[in-house]
């Protein structure tokens, strides 16, 4: 099985340089679109962490007699179905999208890294049991089986997180394989081998580092994948439980009224565009920053 | 039974809506049909009253929009999705009028009440099912033996307990015999029982029934996509166009119910003239009221909207805490805001409009500080933290949300879980809730609802509410057959449970539809005086038998 | 080759059993209790009699491994159980709305191609100008948008603003041709932007990579115009990842196409999918996650073989 249509690419082994981060940083922001990503990603966060000052209102605050209002000076983008202020309720929503999606990438390459260590550097039965039971995982698509775990885990924000986890696992266990393939050989890693290191020390003081550098290119899209499924699992009515606002709840209640208040169809969904494009926009710049002899997603090798 | 108010009452509106423009516009071409006269027995009733400036035209396909596919088309067997539908092809023995009483004779001729326990009905004649075998004594005993036998799985045999026998007199007459004095008699046969089918159908292959049913209405099913559409043809030897005198009834050609989940998307089909009639989501009723090319009409729906307590297993034993739950509603704002309106608040039970209503009883009021007065007498003055669920829907979100802030300003903590039907089905059952949503769907008989509510027998109770007092008077109800008395017994059962806060009853429905111009014959005062009745005699047409 | 082909299957059988032993697992932790209460209409709950004989109606009281065993057994055979939300045979219903939902996924193909392909070579042959840019943006855009929003905002647009295209419904083809095609365009639009986007972007980066070979520096050299270069001898191994694309981006499409019928009110295998899961109508779950990912599963395996018939190099490596 391939994984082309994942545009994490196979990166040569990047030779630790003086200061990695910084020289990546700097790569990246004169990567056009990636640029453009970063300022966008700097923003939700910040609307993330300062909501309670950005919101105009309580996120809760019902106004029965104000239903669905049009934009207007007293609401900037109007209220939602039970009189609640639209953009406060974006802003507030924005918490939850980066939220989960930071939290559902971050556990799903904690454990698909772990597992995709294990494949490589042990090899033969383990290693081909592994991947053949990542490739079942990967025989779903990502949204169906997430919604069936969601369906049979029940509603709530972090059974969506754990739905996803258990599916997103496979993403990195496969790509940290790859890349240890490919480390596995060196000589440093021959040398402390014949030493004697333990394997789990190999693996995570000498191997891991080296890898991460196409680790953080995944997580970072990985972090745009979550925060869309998690949209179109609340879009289809589990995920977030009221009264927490998510992009992908107000979505589905704005499609009901999409005449009577076309802006409550029109808001949440620019809010979630914005995030998944800024993201992938930082994790293609990342990926082209990280090796600039790539042209795109290639494959990775057996 | 499916609790889910938004989607069953407006189907079941405006089924009922289509059924009656159906029934009206089929006629049976019953080989003499020239030579005989209308029926004095059907042209004798107020109801029975057509426009004489009114120059019907038949043709044309109506086309309407549901929101769930019909699902089983046999009314016994569960789920049926669609009532409205349903009211297309099949029809009762009797239908209930203005006021929701059963007493409009409909496909039952005659009726009399030999003793509180015995009655004698006569059958209309000259009616055929689609098959084409005949509508008599024969068929429909067979029909109520096989609802009430076991091995039929049909989801309402317990309403027919009651009955002892049912004895086939003569071609067009039965002898029913009830166990003990049974006034909802009446009413049952106006409701899913009495939905006559075909007894050679169901004696053919019953399993076929459930998507091929074969009944009386004025429309054949012709087509099913489950999930896509229904095609219906008009039925030319309903029996009613030749009664009334009325040749020309069903004036559509046929009815496509085509399923649409989104209510915007139903709206749109209905704007780019895909539709011609559609319930009205209340969102879009003020949008709908000024667009030029509708014809919008608002009535009443007897659905009542109401939240249940667990009466007998939970901190709600206590009346002080349910009066506080009721009271700390401001139901004028949940009509305002959730049901854009379109809802008249309720005191009780049964709505004002029903035969039953009794006048003397207020709505509860708004008074939050009362609430927080009584939470703390019951030892509750530093919050109330208390569980329960809730429609999935959209509107049962909405509802649910307003509610839970309503509690909230008080000092009630409502966890409430949105839940689907049958989720929400299993926690009633265990009665794994304090406070849930209540409410009950097509209100007439007047034993039903109280009987599946507050009854220990009831479908809907599993032990959560036990009000002697109620009991003694729904069983009292059910026996006695003079219209008076029976009408007094249920203003006293709404007394008790009032007094009792048994639930938070808070509105009876409303619901709003929306015609494009080129339909036809919807008298509006028609419809709110005679309801069901009017609905089954007065189709509706086509402006020159086009869509 | 043969080799090849058959360490290929064999993988794929193995991921095939898991797969299947996922699905059940994912399936039957749906708590019993949810038959119960789908029942709950037309049958006694009171009488726990009566809850036996719907249990064991249902085979759940058996130990679980005997059920997997029978259920497999009748799966096979072609018996896939009969919904417990509508009372059918779940392959009827299956057969039904195969043909609708595959019209959805040629119609979306042949959106994505129509953007995918014109775009990326576009991209390619302007690398780093302003057209370029756009192109890749525009890609990255098409695959970040919410497919559920597109299709609203499309149907807001040519729905209700602008009369132009039906806001929802399916009109069979053998019905109404025209009326059938004017209903799909909306929903097969929306699936094809998707995939479109993914697909320009590999085109791009693929004719980039043809365009640097040495045999396309040759002809370049040898004095023909650009655009002959481009036509004779960069256009056809550059196409080589579309087959491989659309093959995976199967997947993608079917997530889609869940959506895209539930939105679009079309009665297809998704929207039917997305009401079983809600209403844990498992026969019905069951059924579908084993076609979806056995679908996924020969699609890769055919791509993984034609890949490597096209790339001898994969052989090799394996």
């Amino acid at each position: 099985m391939t994984d082309a249509v994942h545009p994490t690419a196979v990166v040569a082994v990047s030779v630790a340089s003086r200061n990695p981060a910084l020289a990546l940083l700097r790569a990246v922001a004169r990567h056009r679109l990636a640029s453009v990503g970063l300022v966008i990603i700097a923003a939700l966060i910040f609307i993330a962490i300062f909501a309670p000052l950005l919101a105009p209102y309580s996120p809760n605050q019902q106004d029965l007699y104000r239903v669905l209002a049009p934009p207007g000076r007293i609401h900037l983008l109007g209220t939602d179905n039970l009189g609640r202020d639209l953009l406060s309720r974006l802003i507030y929503g924005t918490r939850v999208s980066l939220f989960v999606g930071i939290v559902s990438s971050l556990v799903s390459a904690v454990i698909g890294v772990i597992i995709g260590l294990i494949a490589g550097f042990r090899g033969g039965m383990v290693d081909a049991i592994i991947m053949r039971i990542t490739d079942a995982f990967l025989c779903f698509p990502p949204l169906i089986f997430i919604l069936a775990m969601s369906a049979v885990l029940g509603p709530g924000l972090q059974n969506v997180m754990l739905s996803f986890a258990l599916f997103g696992w496979t993403i990195f266990a496969r790509l940290a394989r790859g890349q240890v393939l490919l480390v596995r050989e060196l000589p440093f890693i021959e040398a402390a081998r014949s030493v004697g290191v333990p394997a789990t020390r190999i693996m995570f003081r000498h191997i891991l580092p080296n890898i991460m550098a196409p680790v953080l290119v995944a997580i970072t899209i990985t972090i745009g994948v979550a925060i869309l499924v998690e949209s179109g699992v609340s879009f289809l009515g589990l995920g977030v439980q009221p009264p927490t606002a998510s992009w992908g709840k107000e979505l589905r209640v704005g499609f009901t009224y999409l005449e009577a208040a076309p802006l409550f169809s029109i808001a949440p969904g620019v809010m979630i565009t914005l995030a998944v494009i800024a993201f992938n926009f930082v994790g293609d710049g990342l990926r082209d920053a990280l090796d600039p002899r790539l042209r795109g997603a290639n494959r990775v090798p057996r | 039974m499916d609790h889910d108010q938004d989607l069953d009452r407006r189907e079941f509106t405006v089924g009922f809506l289509t059924a009656s423009f159906a029934a009206l516009a089929l006629r049976p071409t019953v080989a003499d049909a020239a030579t005989e006269s209308p029926s004095p027995a059907v042209l004798d009733q107020p109801w029975a009253v057509w426009d004489k400036n009114a120059k019907p035209v038949r043709g044309g396909i109506f086309r309407l929009t549901r929101e769930q596919y019909i699902g089983k088309m046999n009314p016994n067997h569960w789920p049926v999705l669609d009532w409205v539908s349903m009211g297309y092809f099949h029809e009762r023995l009797i239908l209930n009028d203005g006021s929701y009483n059963s007493t409009v004779l409909w496909l039952a001729e005659k009726l009399s009440w030999e003793n509180p326990q015995e009655v004698l009905m006569t059958l209309r004649e000259g009616v055929t099912f689609h098959d084409g075998s005949p509508f008599n004594a024969k068929s429909v005993k067979y029909q109520i033996d096989w609802i009430r036998d076991p091995a039929s799985k049909t989801w309402d045999a317990s309403w027919l307990a009651q009955l002892d026998t049912v004895e086939v007199v003569d071609d067009r007459t039965l002898r029913w015999k009830f166990k003990a004095p049974w006034a909802g008699f009446n009413g049952v046969m106006a409701n899913v029982p009495g939905y006559v089918m075909s007894a050679k159908a169901l004696q053919d292959d019953v399993d076929k029934y459930d998507n091929q049913p074969q009944g009386t209405g004025p429309y054949v099913l012709e087509e099913a996509s489950p999930g896509n559409y229904l095609k219906l043809k008009r039925n030319p030897n309903w029996w009613f166009a030749k009664a009334s005198g009325n040749p020309d009834m069903p004036y559509f050609d046929g009815i496509l119910v085509t399923i649409i989940p989104d209510p915007a998307v139903r709206l749109a089909n209905l704007r780019a003239g895909q539709l011609d009639a559609l319930v009205l989501d209340k969102s879009q009723y003020a949008v709908a009221k000024i667009d030029p090319e509708l014809n919008v009409h608002r009535f009443p729906g007897n659905h009542l909207a109401a939240l249940s307590f667990n009466n007998t297993k939970s901190v709600f034993q206590d009346i002080r805490l349910r009066k506080a739950v009721s009271h700390a509603i401001d139901r004028q704002a949940l009509i305002a805001g959730t049901q854009f309106g379109l809802a008249r608040l309720a005191s009780c039970m049964y709505p004002d409009d029903h035969w039953c209503h009794n006048p003397n009883l207020k709505p509860v009021a708004y008074d939050p500080d009362l609430s927080k007065k009584l939470l703390s007498e019951a030892g509750y003055g530093g919050g109330l933290t208390v569980k329960g669920y809730f429609s999935n829907t959209t509107m049962g979100q909405t509802i649910a949300e307003a509610v839970k802030g309503m509690l909230a300003q008080v000092g009630i903590d409502w966890q409430v879980e949105l839940l689907a039907p049958a989720a929400a089905t299993s926690r009633m059952q265990k009665m794994d809730y304090d406070l849930a949503q209540g409410g009950w769907i097509f209100i007439y008989d007047p034993d039903l609802m109280p009987t599946g509510l507050y009854h220990p027998d009831g479908g809907f109770n599993f032990g959560r509410s036990k009000n002697e007092a109620a009991i003694a008077l729904i069983e009292a109800g059910r026996k006695e057959i003079d219209r008076e008395k029976r009408r007094a017994i249920y203003w006293q059962l709404e007394e008790v449970l009032y007094n009792s806060y048994e639930d938070a009853w808070l509105w009876w429905e409303e619901t709003a539809t929306a015609f494009r111009k080129q339909v036809q014959g919807w008298n509006q005062e028609g419809f709110l005086k005679y309801q069901d009745a009017w609905f089954s005699s007065h189709p509706l047409w086509f402006k020159d038998g086009k869509a | 080759m043969g080799k090849y082909i058959g360490i290929r299957l064999g993988h794929a059988l193995v991921i095939l059993a898991i797969v299947v032993v996922l699905v059940f697992i994912i399936a039957r932790i749906i708590p019993g209790d949810a038959v119960m209460a789908a029942m709950a209409g037309s049958v006694d709950l009171h009488d726990p009699s009566v809850v036996e004989r719907v249990r064991h109606q249902y085979g759940l009281d058996q130990p679980i491994p005997v059920q997997f065993v029978v259920w497999l057994g009748e799966f096979l055979r072609g018996d896939w159980g009969t919904s417990i939300g509508t009372g059918q045979k779940v392959l009827d219903m299956f057969v039904q709305r195969l043909p609708i939902t595959l019209e959805l996924f040629i119609g979306a193909t042949l959106w994505s191609i129509a953007i995918g392909i014109p775009t990326g070579i576009l991209g390619a042959l302007k690398r780093n100008s302003a057209a370029d840019v756009a192109v890749t943006a525009g890609a990255i855009i098409g695959v970040s948008i919410p497919p559920f929003w597109e299709a609203i905002m499309l149907i807001y647009l040519f729905a209700v603003l602008l009369p132009i295209f039906p806001p929802s419904g399916y009109v069979p083809f053998s019905e109404h041709p025209l009326l059938n095609l004017r209903a799909i365009v909306l929903p097969t639009f929306v699936l094809g932007t998707h995939s479109g986007g993914l697909l320009a972007r590999f085109v791009r980066s693929s004719l980039l990579e043809v365009l640097g070979q040495d045999y396309v520096r040759t002809a370049r050299a040898k004095g023909f115009s650009e655009a002959a270069v481009v036509a004779r001898h960069a256009l056809k191994p550059g196409m080589i990842p579309v087959v491989t694309v659309l093959g995976l981006s199967w997947g993608g499409l079917l997530a889609g196409a869940f959506i895209i019928e539930v939105i679009f009110a079309i009665p297809g295998l998704g929207r039917m999918s997305v009401e079983a899961i809600f209403q844990k109508d498992y026969p019905v779950m069951q059924a579908m996650l084993i076609v979806i990912s056995l679908n996924v599963l020969l699609v890769n395996l055919l791509v993984d073989i034609l890949y490597g018939y096209l790339d001898p190099r994969v052989r090799v490596r394996g």
